[in-house]
């Protein structure tokens, strides 16, 4: 039942014309003031029956409901927002089947507040608020206006329910996300053991690298010991050899040179810088004679040249033509000998080994700062330069003997170029020099030149020596040994015998010198790869115990399937959400998709929706079961194979086709439906409408239900029920 | 009346996936959704057993 009042006071004068006095009109209800659940409404016009509809719809938050027409919402608007009229209203649904009233009341003409309130079975009042009606109770509020076109509106309720399910799936795959994060941060055995088997891992490392630091470390010692006993040796030795040669030149000096008047040539200053040249030759053959005698070592049969080369008086022979062949011949010895031993000395795979760990660990120095893990090695720049390192350390002797040969063969060369030079430029000034002056002369000259260069010579080569004998000296001290002659040299004698220095015992000082810094190097790296080791060793104990320390979760053994159901409810979140609120868009817009085959499927099913949606229809007299109802093609598939189509369907047919559709809702709100102006309908179809309306009030779904229609005759209020 | 299990009919007619439309099942079933992946998860546990 509908129990109702109202005011509506209107001011119906000309506002423009100010003089005139106010003409002020005030209206009250026509029709009867209490109305029967369904109740049908005729009238002629401004006898108030839009009105009572206008005034429920306000009452019940009519101007915040989307679903209601915009010209009725317009109506509704001035009714209570304009300057010229103000309304006051109250009225009460009260349905006994339910046990349900709900009131609504505007008090003051000049506020727009309106109360609603439920009042319960004991007759207590609670406020309604939008949300809480919207909730229980669904107004229906509606004029045939293009019904056809309207059909479309019945898609509202699918796409509110489609966005409700996909939000809903989107929600879920949140607190899916959530439980595997929970796993994450619960006990899990199996990262226990991940930081187990690490920590394992790790701890093995540190035990190598503990292992091999021992190694370098003795390593280190044992190569200082060596280099700096060998130098300390040999330097005094050599130091030795040169103060006696020293003391033996300066005591010729004194005997036997007796300063003789020089004549003075043109060609004094060339002979001078020949016996100069002549010198540094002498220099560069010993030194090749050192290093032969080092690599070839006991071979008799090769020393045979060297010991000429040695016992060779250089000067007389650089300067006699026919002898000078015996040089020529020596070095050429040599130089066949060493060019065919460093072909045959290793495969030349090998070097090109060699010289592939050297490039590569040269470019990857240029990248050490890069975070890069290397594929397929699984080990950052550092760590792999590290490998290589050890690599290539396996190659390290045969670079020195590669080296070694490579001096030798160099030195041979050089001295041939400088033979040449000498024979073409030097030589025949030197030779007229010698014919001019007497020979007497030219020697004591030659042997006074000489005499002093070597003095010289020799005492820059004692004082180098006595530098590096005090250097190796504090070196000896600095690795805590005592520096005594006789010990060191025969603790170095047992070092030669040690395998590992017998293989470096062609080394030279700059090359055992650079193994030593880079064992060194070697040592301060594996220092800190076991310090830093160490330090993550402490951070996985940590992760350890507190991973041991939480609560296992009840979800642990279903990660891998949480995971999967998240990504499969973030798909179907997303298909729903976007594809098919889209693909119900194209279909409002008749837009025809032949290409997307889900688009048909869903298009399809939007057309079985709609016929259940709407049930049946009233075409030819008869009622007829809808099939489909496709709004991209505007077709009504009726169930005795017939197509209808919508443009040929009556505006009566066609608004209650609309209207059943409305009014089949899917949810189990309490409906109050409002439906004005059906004079279109005939009354068969009008029929189908109020029969829809009893069923509904019969299973309880309906609260109020109110038909109005114009009648030129008289007012008549009908009772459906 | 379009009910639920018309939603449902809808759906199945969209949805390939077996668990995707359990899930629109569950849902329209009004259960929480933590019951939602207890039943997922104890379904899944039955599934895998019977394979």
């Amino acid at each position: 039942m509908l129990k109702y009042d109202y005011l509506l006071t209107r001011n119906e004068s000309d506002m423009e014309l100010t003089d005139k006095p106010l003409k002020i009109s005030k209206y009250t209800p026509t029709f009867p003031t209490e109305l029967a659940d369904i109740s049908s409404l005729r009238g002629r016009n401004s006898k108030g029956k839009s009105t009572l509809l206008h005034i429920i719809a306000l009452g019940l938050f009519g101007l915040k409901n989307e679903s209601i027409h915009r010209s009725l919402n317009e109506k509704m608007e001035t009714l209570i927002h304009s300057d010229y009229q103000n309304l006051v209203f109250n009225f009460m649904i009260e349905n006994t089947q339910n046990n349900t009233k709900i009131v609504s009341k505007k008090e003051r003409p000049d506020s727009e507040e309106i109360e609603v309130c439920e009042i319960d079975i004991n007759g207590k009042e609670t406020s309604l608020s939008l949300e809480t009606f919207r909730n229980k109770y669904k107004l229906i509020y509606d004029i045939p206006d293009n019904p056809i076109g309207r059909l479309n509106d019945l898609l509202s309720e699918l796409d509110s329910r489609q966005m409700s399910i996909g939000h809903q799936v989107s929600y879920l795959n949140r607190d899916i996300r959530n439980v595997i994060q929970e796993i994450k941060n619960s006990k899990d055995p199996k990262k226990i053991k991940e930081v187990e088997n690490k920590k394992n891992k790790l701890s093995n490392t540190i035990d190598e690298d503990k292992k091999y630091y021992e190694k370098l470390e003795t390593e280190l010692s044992l190569f200082k010991r060596y280099t700096y006993f060998k130098y300390f040796i040999e330097y005094r030795g050599k130091k030795f050899k040169a103060e006696n040669e020293l003391k033996r030149l300066k005591k010729q000096r004194k005997d036997n040179i007796k300063v003789a008047e020089v004549i003075k040539t043109s060609n004094e200053e060339d002979y001078k810088q020949g016996l100069g040249y002549i010198n540094e030759m002498h220099g560069d053959i010993n030194e090749l004679a050192y290093f032969i005698r080092k690599i070839i070592g006991r071979e008799e049969k090769h020393l045979y040249h060297i010991s000429n080369l040695e016992k060779l008086n250089i000067r007389a022979t650089m300067l006699d033509q026919d002898r000078n062949d015996v040089i020529i011949g020596a070095l050429e010895y040599y130089e066949d000998i060493f060019n065919n031993e460093k072909v045959h000395l290793q495969p030349k795979d090998k070097y090109l080994e060699a010289d592939m760990y050297k490039d590569l660990i040269e470019i990857l120095n240029d990248y050490i700062n890069l975070d890069v893990v290397i594929p397929g090695v699984g080990k950052n720049i550092t760590d792999f330069i590290k490998l290589l390192k050890i690599e290539f350390k396996k190659y390290e002797s045969l670079g020195i003997e590669k080296e070694n040969i490579e001096k030798i063969t160099d030195l041979i060369d050089d001295i041939k170029a400088r033979r040449e030079y000498f024979i073409n430029n030097v030589a025949k000034g030197m030779n007229e020099y010698i014919k001019k002056s007497s020979n007497a002369e030219s020697d004591k000259l030659t042997e006074k030149e000489l005499n002093i260069i070597n003095i010289h010579k020799l005492t820059n080569d004692i004082n180098f020596y006595e530098d590096k004998i005090n250097l190796y000296h504090d070196k000896i001290i600095r690795i805590n040994e005592k520096c005594e002659y006789q010990p060191i040299k025969n603790r170095l004698d047992k070092l030669k015998d040690n395998q590992i220095i017998q293989e470096y015992l062609n080394w030279e000082e700059e090359q055992l010198e650079k193994k030593i810094n880079d064992l060194g190097g070697e040592l301060k790296d594996k220092r800190q790869d076991i310090e830093r080791n160490n330090s993550l060793l402490s951070i996985y104990n940590r992760d350890l115990k507190q991973l041991n320390s939480k609560e296992a979760h009840k979800y642990i053994a279903d990660y891998d399937f949480l995971n999967n159901l998240s990504e499969i409810t973030l798909k179907l979140s997303g298909i729903i959400l976007s594809d098919f609120s889209n693909y119900l868009e194209r279909i409002r817009e008749k837009k025809k998709n032949t290409e997307n085959e889900l688009y048909q499927k869903y298009a399809k099913q939007v057309s079985k929706y709609l016929a259940k949606k709407v049930g049946t229809i009233k075409y030819d007299e008869i009622d007829l079961s809808i099939e489909s109802i496709n709004l991209v093609n505007g077709e009504i598939s009726v169930k005795d194979g017939r197509i209808i189509r919508l443009n040929d369907l009556g505006v009566g047919h066609s608004q209650a086709a609309y209207l059943k559709g409305v009014l089949n809702s899917s949810d189990n709100k309490k409906i109050i439906a409002l439906i004005d102006e059906t004079a279109m309908m005939d009354n068969e179809t009008l029929e189908t409408i109020i029969e829809k309306l009893r069923e509904l009030y019969k299973e309880g779904k309906l609260l109020l239900g109110l038909i109005v229609r114009l009648d030129n005759e008289s007012e008549k209020v009908e009772s459906l029920v | 009346m379009i009910k639920d299990d018309d939603i449902l009919h809808f759906y199945e007619g969209l949805i390939d996936g077996k668990l995707e439309k359990r899930i629109i099942e569950l849902l329209l079933k009004k259960h929480k959704f933590d019951e939602i992946i207890e039943i997922l998860i104890n379904e899944n546990k039955v599934g895998d057993k019977n394979a």
